[in-house]
C-alpha cells in the first residue's frame, strides 16, 4: 500500500485520520514516529520539505543545498550576523549532519534537572535509549583509515598542547570516505533518520506526507481536535493551493529547533505561554582556514573522527569569563564554501584558491551562555524572526574559540591561518596573536553558521518559565507534544542529535500513555 | 585616492535616500554591454545584475586556466539560487545590491560602483575591507560570498583548482526547481 506522499500525490484537497499527527520529520519527528509505529499506533509525519531519496543526490554543493537545506543556507539571524542552517527535506538536517552521536553529558542533565526542573530525563532514563539507538545507527568510533589529514592533525596538535580530545562517536555504516556528509550521502552510509527511523516506521504501518507545510492548529477547550495544512509545489517551493485536514488524537510538534517554537506562536501561543520562543541556543560556530604545506584534501573521507572536548565547559574566575565553552572539531568543506570564506580579491583569491588541497582548518562551536540565549517571533505577517544579539559573554567566548582554533592550527604545522571572514584577517604565526585582542565581533565581520538550534519551548513546570512539561506536553494541553531540539533549555554542549533521538523515547512513552487514555473517534 | 568615508549618521542618511535618487538615475544608466552576456534574470534588475558583473570582473579569477564562461554562468546561477528563496531573502539581497551600487559616492567617488574603472573597483573592495560598519561589512560579505559559491560551485572552476569533485564521479541530477528555473530562463 502506498505510504509516501508528495506534491505530485497531493493534487485535491483531503481529510487524512491518524492517531499521531507528527510535524517534522527529523531526529526528533522520525524517531519518535519510528517508536509509535512499531506499537502498532497509526502515525503519519507531515515535512514541510520535499521527500529526496539517495538516489536524488549528485553530491554537488549548490544542487544538493537547493535539495536538503532550508532557504539553501542563506536565511540568518535579524542582524545578518550568523547563517541559519537547518534541514528542509524528509530526514530533517540528519541528512546533512556529519553523523556525531554524542551521548549527552551528565552534567548537562543534572543542569537541567536542577535549575529548569526537568523529570525523568537522567542519565539512567536515557542510557537504555542510547543502547538501542547505538545498534539501530550502527554508532561506532572511527578505525584509523577514517581519519583524514586534518583529523590526523587535529588529533596530533591537541595532544601536544595537551588539549583532551577523544574519537566522536560515528553513526556510521559501510562508509566509502566520500566526504560528502554535508550533501547527504549517497551510498546511504551515514544512518540519517532518511535510512533509519523514517523506513522504520513506514515499515510498521506509517505512512509520510512530504511537500505539506502544517499550518493551523485547530483547538477546543485544551484540545487539538484537528490541524489545517497546505502543500507545497516543490518546483516553485510555493504552496500549491491544495489543502489538507488531520483528524488525530495526538498531535506532536517536531518541526526542529528554528521552527517548533515559530509554528506555535503563529497559533497564537503566546499569550498562554511566555516562555514561547524565548531561551534559543544556537551554537554560533566561526571557522579557521589554514594554509600547510601538504596536500590536506579536507572533502574527502570523514568530518570529524577526533573532536576535542578539553573546553566544552566554560571557565570562569569567580564570576568572571576566564575561558572555553565550546567544542572544537577538524572542518570538512567543499571549494565553494572555502572559496566564500577565505579572504583576497582577483589574484590574491585565485592564488589560495589554486592551493586549496593545501588548505585544512578547524571549526568550533560555542555553548551559548544561558544568560545570553537568543529568541524567536513572529511578525504580523507570520514570518519568523530569529534575534541573537551577542552580548559581552557571547563574543568573549567566540573570541576564544577562534585563539584557541589558530593555536591548535599552527600547533599543527600551518604556515598561515585565515579567519573564516571575507575580510583579510591573516596570521604568520602565533606571534600574530595579538591581533586577536582588538578584534570585535559584529555583523558581517566573520562568517559563522548556526548548525544546532534549540530551545524556543523548554521543558520545565512552571507554566511562566516553560513551554512543556517533563513529559514533552504543552502546558495547558492534553494532546498536544513536542519532540525536538526545541525543548532543550539551553544548549546540550555537544552535538544534539543523539539527545534529541533520546529525548524522543521519553516523548514517545507517554504519548503511547495519552493514546491509553483516549477513546479514539476513528478506531 | 584615499578619501575618508562619510561618518556614519551621513552615510545612513544617504541611504535612505539613495532609492529615490536611483530611480531617476537608473533610467539613463544601464551599461549596454549586459545583454551581450545573454543572462535571463528573474530576480534581479539589469541594475542590480550590472552590480555582480562587475563586482565579478574584480574578484573571479583572471587566469586562463578558468574558463571565461564561469563568469556568465555563476551570475545566472545566482539568480537561480535566490528565485527559490523566501521573498524577505529576496528582498534583503536586492535592497542590498541597490545600496552597493551607490556606496562609492560615500567613499568619496563621483561614480556608481557599475560606473567605476576597474582599478578604482579594486581600490574601493580593498578599502571595503577595512570597514567596521557592520552595514556595509554585511552587504559586501553577501554579495561577494554568492559570487564565490557559484563561482566555485560550478564544474568548470574545478580542474584549474585540482578539486576532483563528487566522489566517485556521481553524475549530475537536476532537481524539479532547476528544471523548472531552467524552462522559464530558457523561454524568457
Amino acid at each position: 500500500m502506498k505510504n509516501i506522499f508528495e506534491y505530485t500525490d497531493l493534487l485535491n484537497d483531503q481529510v487524512i485520520n491518524a492517531q499521531v499527527c507528527i510535524i517534522g520529520s527529523g531526529c526528533g519527528g522520525a524517531t519518535t514516529a519510528a517508536l509509535l509505529a512499531k506499537q502498532a499506533i497509526d502515525v503519519i509525519i507531515l515535512e514541510q520539505g520535499g521527500y529526496y531519496p539517495s538516489k536524488t543526490f549528485d553530491n554537488r554543493e549548490l544542487n544538493m543545498a537547493g535539495k536538503i537545506s532550508a532557504q539553501r543556507n542563506f536565511e540568518s539571524t535579524e542582524d545578518g550576523a550568523i547563517n541559519l542552517l537547518h534541514g528542509n527535506n524528509v530526514g530533517g538536517a540528519s541528512v546533512h549532519y556529519w553523523a556525531d552521536s554524542y551521548r549527552t553529558p551528565q552534567d548537562r542533565l543534572e543542569l537541567w534537572a536542577s535549575e529548569y526542573g526537568i523529570k525523568d530525563h537522567d542519565i539512567n532514563d536515557l542510557t537504555p535509549a542510547w543502547d538501542e539507538l547505538d545498534k539501530t545507527l550502527h554508532v561506532h568510533e572511527a578505525s584509523e583509515d577514517f581519519y583524514n589529514p586534518m583529523n590526523k592533525l587535529v588529533r596530533s596538535a591537541s595532544k601536544k598542547l595537551k588539549w583532551h580530545g577523544k574519537p566522536v562517536p560515528q553513526a556510521r555504516k559501510f562508509c566509502q570516505k566520500s566526504g560528502h556528509c554535508m550533501q547527504g550521502c549517497v551510498f546511504d552510509a551515514k544512518q540519517s533518520q532518511l535510512i533509519t527511523h523514517i523506513p522504520n516506521m513506514l515499515s510498521n504501518g506509517g505512512r509520510l506526507y512530504a511537500d505539506v507545510k502544517a499550518k493551523k492548529l485547530i483547538v477546543k477547550e485544551g484540545t487539538v481536535v484537528g490541524l489545517e495544512a497546505a502543500v507545497i509545489d516543490r518546483r516553485i517551493n510555493q504552496e500549491s493551493g491544495v489543502k489538507l485536514t488531520i483528524n488525530a488524537d495526538v498531535f506532536v510538534v517536531a518541526a526542529g529547533g528554528f521552527s517548533s517554537s515559530a509554528f506555535l506562536l503563529n497559533n497564537g501561543f503566546k499569550s498562554k505561554l511566555p516562555a514561547l520562543g524565548e531561551g534559543v541556543a544556537m551554537n554560533p560556530s566561526p571557522m579557521v582556514h589554514a594554509l600547510y604545506s601538504h596536500d590536506i584534501t579536507q572533502w574527502r573521507n570523514i568530518p570529524a573522527a577526533y573532536g576535542i572536548d578539553e573546553f566544552r565547559l566554560a571557565r570562569y574566575d569567580k564570576d568572571t569569563y576566564r575561558e572555553g565553552g565550546f567544542m572544537l572539531m577538524p572542518n570538512q568543506l567543499h571549494p565553494a564554501m572555502i572559496a566564500s570564506s577565505l579572504p583576497g580579491i582577483g589574484r590574491e583569491h585565485q592564488e589560495l584558491m589554486k592551493n586549496v588541497n593545501k588548505i585544512g582548518g578547524t571549526i568550533g562551536w560555542i555553548d551559548d551562555p544561558f544568560d545570553e540565549l537568543g529568541t524567536i517571533s513572529v511578525d504580523k505577517n507570520g514570518k519568523r524572526i530569529v534575534s541573537y544579539p551577542m552580548k559581552f559573554k557571547t563574543q568573549a567566548m567566540l573570541k576564544d574559540l577562534i585563539r584557541k582554533q589558530i593555536e591548535l592550527n599552527f600547533s599543527a604545522g600551518a604556515e598561515r591561518v585565515y579567519l573564516g571572514s571575507s575580510k583579510p584577517f591573516i596570521f604568520e604565526s602565533m606571534k600574530d596573536i595579538n591581533k586577536l585582542d582588538d578584534f570585535d565581533i559584529y555583523p558581517g565581520q566573520l562568517i559563522m553558521g548556526a548548525p544546532h538550534p534549540s530551545g524556543g519551548c523548554r521543558m520545565g513546570e512552571n507554566k511562566k518559565t516553560s513551554v512543556v512539561d517533563s513529559t514533552h506536553r504543552v502546558h495547558g494541553f492534553d494532546n498536544l507534544f513536542v519532540s525536538d531540539s526545541s525543548v532543550f533549555p539551553t544548549g546540550v554542549s555537544v552535538d544534539p542529535s543523539y539527545t534529541i533521538m533520546a529525548f524522543s523515547y521519553v516523548a514517545s512513552r507517554n504519548i503511547q500513555d495519552q493514546l491509553k487514555n483516549t477513546r479514539s473517534p476513528l478506531y | 585616492m584615499h578619501i575618508q568615508p562619510l561618518p556614519r549618521r551621513r552615510f545612513l542618511k544617504f541611504l535612505s535616500l539613495a532609492p529615490a535618487s536611483m530611480s531617476i538615475l537608473s533610467v539613463n544608466l544601464r551599461a549596454d554591454d549586459l545583454n551581450s552576456l545573454g543572462i535571463n534574470c528573474q530576480i534581479f534588475n539589469s541594475s542590480q545584475l550590472d552590480v555582480f558583473i562587475r563586482y565579478g570582473q574584480i574578484l573571479f579569477p583572471s587566469d586562463e586556466t578558468f574558463p571565461r564562461k564561469i563568469d556568465r554562468e555563476a551570475i545566472q546561477r545566482i539568480d537561480e539560487e535566490i528565485f527559490f528563496v523566501k521573498p524577505k531573502i529576496q528582498k534583503d539581497i536586492k535592497l542590498a545590491l541597490d545600496l552597493f551600487e551607490y556606496l562609492p559616492i560615500t567613499y568619496g567617488y563621483f561614480s556608481r560602483f557599475s560606473k567605476l574603472e576597474v582599478n578604482q573597483r579594486l581600490e574601493f573592495l580593498t578599502e571595503l575591507e577595512k570597514t567596521k560598519s557592520s552595514t556595509v561589512s554585511l552587504m559586501n560579505q553577501g554579495i561577494r560570498a554568492l559570487l564565490l559559491s557559484c563561482y566555485y560551485g560550478h564544474e568548470d572552476s574545478w580542474q584549474a583548482i585540482d578539486y576532483s569533485g563528487p566522489f566517485a564521479g556521481i553524475p549530475e541530477k537536476l532537481s524539479a526547481q532547476r528544471q523548472t528555473y531552467k524552462i522559464l530562463t530558457e523561454n524568457k
